[in-house]
């Protein structure tokens, strides 16, 4: 949006220049010469030259020449482009003046993206995070969201997953909900999305962070978790030249960081240690005890892939209007063998303006996105891909060869469905543990048996008109819509590897969501200033949304393990062949739905002599009756932000060199913000469910059906609301190459939607009230310091934010929420997310283990009374707050160097304070894979100082495992990139027609800081917000080598 | 001039919008004022009834049924197993008396009853009983309501009573009934008895509707056997005389007992009313079908097959060993019952396990006795052994394959009450009061006949009915509760020491041939066993009485 001034100011040049170089006749001197710009030393198009003092004026031509016939020798001219610096020179008798024309960086012309406008940087009285489009161009990640992190502080970006297509979630200033619905409201170009992940982050002009709650207050209730705005880049000329640019990355993808677990002899060696016979069992097992055949499951599991990147750009732009256009291709194979985990995507975004008459301008723009992925499975207890990779046993070899090798069930099985037993490509079939019959059996198995693709296209656009009657208004009605579609297709035969991992059924599934959404606003902005010194800037609107989606699908399975489909072959796997069978049972769904919105919005900021600002922003929302009902639907969200331009007082100036300080603001703010995505679905009343319920009387199946009310009616309902409060410092010094800013910020949640039950004498099942607070605060840090020694240019910046969760206040009736018992559903391990007040959000609820008995090796805990107790002692009550998994600061650090035609840049992010509670050991399943942790740190005769219990002791503890002792720090340090690049100098490009040239290779994420024994620490937990922090085996972050080129035209 | 003209239209757009597009009606749904009207609402309000019964009651939690577990853990008759000691702890914690109100069984079973109770309640405050449909519809309602009531009396002694529905804000509180205890259980009674005249009968031994649903025949039960409970044995003899001179009701032939407790027993004529659930295929098995039956409770409720050197030929799924018999309860009724057919489908001794029993690896090999001997084919294989097991083997509710058509769950009728409890519970009355005409030890013989018992009653005393009905009804949540009426609690002071686990010496010392033999441990250093005084009722669960200052804790949950 930093264009939307140049280009104002390009027009006026312009202007200005056409009358002049018709008034040139009298000129007595010739001067002439080429103009280049000091980027690139290419040839500039209509630079401005103006005679001084004169109305006598002239602009390059195509090859960047100009002539113009000044009064005499000494005369004075003066040059200018938008963007670049202008330049006074005295003729001083020459004829040939060549001009290199310097980039303008000067930061006080910046503006930001705010909601429904513009602002100068200097006039922002909230905590905005700018992300600048420069900031992220050569990342290799794909997704937009992921882009982000690292890059401001404040803002944590969650990468829950490292598969290919896993979009990046984003929190802003902490956790402000017990729900799952902390993500923030995004916007591209003016639209609402739902994700931001179909965004190259190469299409990004600038990201902007909307923190405060008085900044966000424009976006109302929807905008409490945050706001981030995106503005997608539009056409741009290069030297007055059209641009084209394609791009390349070929990107080598590994495992990066490698799980602790045991190898064949440790293992055998943990569970001799854990009281197993070995000898006897490896025997029974056809295991050889001495020398063990090893199997490297993670090894088998991951392996090298591909990823390919194409981008190709064309743009232009004029005071007339601007062109944008790109295509941008993904391929990316992830690192599990086979092409089970893949993620490509098609995109292209087409911006375009164009200033009809002088207060009339026109726009569009458009993102076409074509994707499909497939994905293994992961993060779940059942039919996992990734658990069993960490689990089964390295004796277990990946395949066998006869039916001989099986194990007793699978025999059992063999001999009555022998159907049931699955071969590999290879022709072998699939092994799976003789020591652990009770588990997810062979991760490769796990892998070819599923079939599910998803794939999905959609438009996303804005087409708007600005209107601008007078003099600093300018009026928009915007018109943005999303028309997105999405096929699933699954297919799956029966299986059998034991008793836990076999499926008896054919099924087959497809569902196809067809989903529109468009939203209509109208606003107008008015900016001026008056009386020199009195800036004022208001602004008014409103907007409409609609949301339709429109979802079938339908399924069959075949009950008692009877086949489905007509035929056997590929090609007969589709619904259309699912044949007529009795055994056969169908299913269809359907449910349009429809959801609305009304808004009316404004925005009042006064500045006074570039000192002082104040700004009010209020909004009204109402949302349909689906939300809440009409009488209770409409929600204000008002805020108020002040701002204090120090460094222009007088005392500042008179005392103070600019070259010492240059900037120094104070920002103060406090908002209300809403949080609606919590409610759906008429919470507020309770119906009768009509005939959703059914009973079979004798011995008939028939159903009889029933009906019951809903649930209990609370009409009272209404969303979340936070409140938060700002204060800010922004500083800069020595001509701005130091820049500091400090944030202060204290956020109060209120009104959570708490599903609780009443007494159980009044109601069994849950209802929803409002009850329950909560308070995020912290100090968020950004330093950057940008300078150049000789040719080599710098800049060093980092950020660095801190937070405090809590649960402030929880209904009378509750003392503790528990979700997610065991972390995920169906393990059995005791530890529970809770919420409850004065402990951080979702706390891990275990027992506390206080180390080893030096003496007996025995593991010891702490009880509720603060006693050192042996865990048969242990009892529900004893089960306390161990910790979080929400981090208590975030960071990151940006290093850029750039030498001639060299460029490096070093990136790194981390988190502290969090922790992961692995969940992959279980007492009753003790002859799984684990984590050699515990038997590295195990207490001996010989290791009496040991943190771990005697593995004995322990092996079959369900609370040791249910404790803190399973609790890790989740502390992490990453590079997340390290790049060097380097452009051919332009002599050298010029000879084969190309005006850039850039080679580049990377390493991204390569690098991991990390104390958890475990697979990657940054994935290595469960993404929801009732049940973060848990390992179960997940997808890890790959380790990437980029290699990349950019050629422009 | 113009750019002031379409602007100005443009501001006419600004501000126009339409808030009624905001009302959107849901869908799926009735209004709760258009319903409970007509006789068709009534039955389908009471459809709805029977599927919160086998959801609250029958099935829900997956791996095990509340109710049932909550009962049977307490007795003196059995012992939690499993894995290790801490496996399958919720049921541990109750069968070892170490459990606190936080116990999710405990806990489960009062939510369930409640539940239950909230549905009747549907019915009962928002239909007026005018029609002769309507009556029916209510009577069942009232029937289940003091059923639920009854049970709620017998483990917890004066829970809340329920008859309407509360309010959000209403927290109620016990001995709501004048007489406490046995006023809830006098209540119960002449709710139940008040419904019969409204309620359909059974139409014969043979009719299933009937033992899928409240009949007359049920609702006498519960009227007899809260009778009992509060020591009304008159009353009782009554109530329960009736169901036996219906008709309507058969114990099954002695070949046929092992039935009773699995899918082909259901629905039987010895049913009086089980929650219902049948395989529909065209309905999905997670369509809320498996959370209303026992679902995975035959896996839980299963021995360990994994440890075991082949799978035996009569289990359908593997388990993961929940429960076990305890060797003195074996030995009391292998010497009372002999070789009777049900004491050998209520469970096996060592020998009968490993040589009687058909073994999956040996099946069909036609072995001799000294040859499975030495086969390493059968046994317990794992050197950890049967944790839990005394050297007995509990088969009666032991899955078979035809509880187990789905793979790892099955579709099973939860049993609330079969004909031989009638007449168990008869012969109590008459032995408490008196047997004029010999009904009530015929009762008592029939039940020993059947089962091929080598016990023959001569004489209806009260220590004869105790004997037979912990025979007869092992495991079938009647056992604890008769110990606390009784007061014969002293078989379970122990609890939770000495826990035994059975080896196989063939597999663990390598000797030549099976020798089963026992260990006991005791990895529990904590305080376990029952209480006199403390545990004869269960604690209200912490998530009732945190919220509600009026529910007053059982000694056990202090």
């Amino acid at each position: 949006m930093k264009n939307v001034i140049k280009k104002n100011q390009k027009i006026s040049c312009l202007f200005v220049l056409m009358l002049f170089t018709s008034m040139s006749a009298w000129a007595q001197f010739q001067v002439k010469g080429t103009i280049v710009s000091g980027i690139d030393s290419e040839p500039m198009i209509g630079v401005a030259i103006l005679e001084n003092g004169t109305n006598n004026g002239a602009i390059t031509d195509l090859t960047g020449n100009y002539s113009i016939q000044v009064r005499n020798s000494n005369a004075t001219i003066t040059v200018s482009f938008v963007g670049f610096k202008s330049q006074t020179i005295q003729v001083n008798g020459r004829n040939v003046i060549n001009i290199n024309m310097e980039e303008d960086t000067k930061l006080i012309d910046e503006v930001v993206v705010v909601g429904y406008g513009v602002q100068k940087k200097s006039d922002i009285t909230g905590a905005i995070a700018s992300v600048n489009g420069d900031d992220i161009k050569n990342l290799s990640t794909v997704d937009a969201g992921a882009a982000l992190q690292g890059k401001a502080a404040g803002i944590q970006v969650l990468n829950s997953s490292g598969a290919p297509g896993q979009g990046a979630s984003i929190r802003i200033r902490g956790y402000s909900s017990n729900s799952d619905k902390l993500g923030p409201l995004l916007i591209v170009d003016g639209l609402k999305v739902d994700n931001i992940q179909y965004l190259d982050p190469s299409m990004i002009a600038s990201m902007e962070v909307l923190k405060d709650a008085a900044s966000a207050a424009i976006y109302g209730a929807q905008a409490g978790n945050g706001v981030v705005l995106i503005t997608t880049k539009t056409g741009n000329s290069a030297n007055g030249r059209p641009k084209i640019t394609y791009s390349f990355k070929a990107i080598n993808q590994r495992l990066g960081k490698t799980p602790e677990i045991f190898g064949a002899k440790d293992w055998i060696k943990y569970k001799e240690l854990s009281g197993y016979d070995m000898k006897t069992l490896c025997q029974s097992n056809g295991v050889d005890y001495d020398n063990p055949q090893e199997t490297d499951w993670i090894k088998e599991v991951f392996g090298d892939s591909w990823a390919t990147q194409h981008s190709v750009t064309f743009q232009d732009g004029n005071d007339k209007g601007h062109f944008f256009t790109s295509v941008n291709y993904l391929n990316n194979d992830g690192i599990v063998r086979g092409k089970k985990d893949t993620y490509t995507r098609l995109t292209g975004q087409l911006n375009a303006d164009y200033q009809l008459y002088s207060w009339i301008k026109v726009g569009t723009n458009t993102s076409i996105e074509k994707w499909a992925t497939r994905n293994v499975t992961h993060q779940s207890a059942y039919g996992s891909m990734l658990a069993p990779a960490l689990l089964l046993d390295p004796l277990t070899p990946v395949y066998w060869d006869s039916v001989d090798d099986f194990t007793t069930d699978m025999k059992e099985q063999y001999a009555t469905n022998p159907e049931l037993i699955r071969k590999a490509a290879n022709g072998k079939y699939y092994a799976t543990s003789k020591f652990q019959m009770d588990d997810n059996g062979n991760p490769l198995l796990q892998r070819d048996r599923r079939n599910a693709k998803s794939s999905g296209f959609t438009v996303r656009g804005t087409a708007f008109a600005d209107l601008n009657p007078i003099d600093g208004l300018v009026m928009t009605s915007r018109f943005s819509y999303i028309i997105a579609q999405t096929n699933n297709h699954d297919y799956a035969e029966p299986y059998y590897m034991n008793g836990q991992a076999k499926a008896t059924d054919y099924s087959i599934s497809a569902s196809a969501n067809n989903n529109h959404y468009y939203q209509w606003e109208n606003f107008a902005n008015f900016n001026k200033t008056l009386f020199e010194k009195h800036n004022i800037g208001a602004m008014i609107g409103m907007s409409y949304t609609e949301y339709r989606s429109d979802n079938v699908s339908a399924s069959a399975t075949g009950t008692g393990g009877n086949k489905i489909l007509s035929g056997d072959a590929n090609n007969f796997k589709y619904l259309d062949y699912v044949n007529s069978a009795e055994t056969t049972t169908k299913s269809i769904g359907n449910l349009p739905g429809l959801s609305t919105s009304l808004s009316y919005f404004g925005r009042f900021l006064y500045t006074y002599d570039n000192r002082y600002s104040l700004q009010f922003n209020y909004r009204a929302d109402a949302f349909d009756t689906s939300k809440l009902p009409s009488d209770k639907r409409w929600g204000k969200f008002p805020s108020v932000a002040v701002g204090w331009n120090i460094s222009n007082e007088k005392f500042i100036t008179n005392n103070i060199s600019s070259d010492l300080l240059s900037f120094l603001k104070f920002r103060a703010s406090w908002g209300r913000n809403g949080n609606v995505s919590v409610l759906s679905n008429y919470p507020y009343i309770s119906p009768i469910s009509y005939n959703a319920s059914w009973y079979q009387y004798g011995d008939d199946p028939a159903q009889h059906y029933g009906s019951y009310p809903s649930g209990l009616a609370n009409p009272n309902l209404k969303w979340e609301t936070s409140e938060q409060l700002d204060f800010g410092l922004d500083m800069r010094f020595f001509n701005d190459r130091l820049a500091l800013s400090l944030d202060y910020f204290n956020k109060d949640t209120k009104d959570l939607l708490i599903s609780t039950n009443p007494v159980p004498e009044v109601y069994v099942n849950t209802t929803i009230v409002n009850a329950g607070e909560i308070n995020n605060r912290g100090f968020e840090f950004e330093a950057s310091w940008k300078d150049h020694i000789g040719d080599l240019k710098y800049n060093i910046s980092g950020n660095f934010s801190t937070l405090r969760n809590r649960v402030t206040y929880l209904y009378d009736d509750i003392t503790r929420i528990t979700g997610n018992k065991g972390g995920v559903d169906g393990t059995n391990n005791m530890v529970c997310s809770a919420f409850e007040e004065g402990h951080s959000i979702w706390y891990f609820r275990a027992y506390d283990y206080a180390g080893v008995n030096k003496e007996t090796g025995a593991a010891q805990f702490r009880n509720h009374e603060g006693k050192i107790v042996s865990s048969s002692e242990l009892s529900d009550q004893d089960m306390t707050d161990i910790g979080s998994a929400i981090p208590r600061f975030t960071y990151g650090l940006t290093i850029n160097l750039e030498y001639k035609g060299l460029d490096f840049s070093v990136f790194g992010t981390g988190v502290g304070g969090n922790k992961i509670f692995n969940i992959l050991y279980r007492a009753d399943t003790p002859m799984r894979n684990s984590l050699k942790y515990y038997m590295d740190n195990a207490w001996s005769e010989t290791n009496k100082n040991a943190s771990m219990p005697a593995v004995a002791n322990v092996a079959q503890d369900r609370y040791f495992w249910s404790s803190s002792a399973s609790m890790f720090k989740g502390d992490y340090f990453k590079i997340k990139q390290i790049q060097l690049g380097y452009t051919l100098p332009k002599t050298l490009t010029k000879r084969i027609a190309l005006k850039e040239l850039r080679f580049f290779v990377s390493l991204d994420d390569f690098f991991t800081f990390s104390s958890y024994p475990g697979m990657d620490p940054e994935t290595a937990t469960t993404s929801n917000n009732g049940g973060g922090g848990y390992d179960i085996g997940t997808y890890p972050t790959m380790k990437k080598c980029t290699f990349g080129a950019s050629f422009a035209f | 001039m113009r750019k002031i003209i379409y602007s100005l239209l443009g501001v006419a757009f600004l501000f126009s919008a339409c808030e009624d597009r905001l009302d959107i009606e849901q869908k799926g749904v009735i209004s709760f004022d258009s319903f409970y009207k007509t006789d068709d609402d009534a039955q389908n309000a009471l459809n709805n009834l029977y599927q919160s019964f086998c959801l609250n009651i029958a099935g829900n939690e997956g791996i095990y049924v509340a109710l049932p577990l909550l009962f049977d853990e307490a007795g003196d008759d059995m012992l939690a197993a499993g894995n290790m000691y801490g496996d399958n702890d919720f049921g541990a914690q109750i069968n070892e008396f170490r459990y606190d109100s936080q116990n999710e069984v405990i806990k489960n079973t009062y939510w369930g009853l409640y539940g239950v109770i909230y549905d009747c309640n549907l019915i009962l405050d928002n239909i007026e009983p005018t029609t002769s449909i309507k009556k029916r519809v209510c009577a069942e309602a009232r029937t289940l309501r003091a059923w639920s009531h009854m049970m709620l009396a017998i483990g917890w002694d004066c829970p809340p009573l329920v008859d309407h529905i509360l309010n959000p804000s209403d927290k109620p509180a016990n001995n709501a009934v004048e007489g406490g205890h046995n006023g809830l259980l006098e209540w119960c009674a002449k709710e139940a008895e008040a419904a019969v005249a409204d309620l359909d009968e059974r139409e014969s031994p043979s009719d299933k509707v009937g033992a899928s649903k409240v009949t007359k025949g049920f609702a006498l039960t519960v009227a007899g056997k809260a009778r009992l409970f509060k020591g009304d044995y008159a009353g009782a003899k009554a109530n329960l005389e009736q169901v036996i001179t219906s008709k309507k009701y058969e114990l099954v032939p002695t070949e046929r007992w092992p039935n009773l407790f699995h899918a082909s027993g259901d629905l039987c004529e010895e049913m009086i009313f089980q929650a219902n659930a049948l395989e529909n295929a065209a309905v999905g098995d997670w369509s809320n079908k498996i959370q209303r039956t026992s679902w995975m409770w035959i896996q839980f409720w299963n021995w360990r097959t994994d440890k075991l050197a082949s799978k035996p030929s009569f289990i359908g799924p593997d388990g993961w060993g929940g429960h076990s018999i305890r060797a003195d309860f074996a030995e009391r009724m292998l010497a009372n019952d002999g070789n009777s057919p049900r004491r050998k489908a209520t469970f096996l001794t060592g020998d009968e396990f490993l040589y009687e029993m058909e073994w999956n690896s040996t099946k069909g090999e036609n072995l001799t006795r000294a040859e499975l001997e030495k086969s390493p084919k059968i046994g317990i294989k794992d050197p950890t052994g049967l944790y839990g097991f005394a050297g007995y083997f509990a088969n009666k509710f032991v899955a078979w394959p035809e509880d187990n058509e789905k793979g790892w769950y099955g579709f099973k009728n939860l049993t609330i009450f079969r004909y031989a409890e009638v007449l168990l519970m008869y012969a109590e009355a008459c032995a408490q009061t008196s047997d004029p005409n010999g009904l009530g030890l015929k009762c008592l013989q029939d039940i020993q006949k059947r089962a091929g018992s080598a016990h023959l009653s001569t004489e209806l005393t009260m220590q004869e009915v105790k004997n037979e009905k912990s025979y007869e009804m092992w495991l079938e949540a009647v056992r604890f509760p008769d110990m606390v009426r009784w007061g014969d609690t002293d078989g379970v002071v122990n609890n939770g020491k000495n826990i035994p686990t059975t080896y196989d010496a063939f597999f663990t010392k390598n000797e030549p041939i099976h020798r089963l033999y026992v260990e006991t441990s005791n990895p529990n250093k904590g305080q376990t066993g029952f209480v006199k005084g403390k545990h004869e009722y269960f604690a209200y669960p912490f998530a009732a009485t945190s919220i509600n200052p009026n529910l007053k804790q059982n000694p056990s949950g202090e």
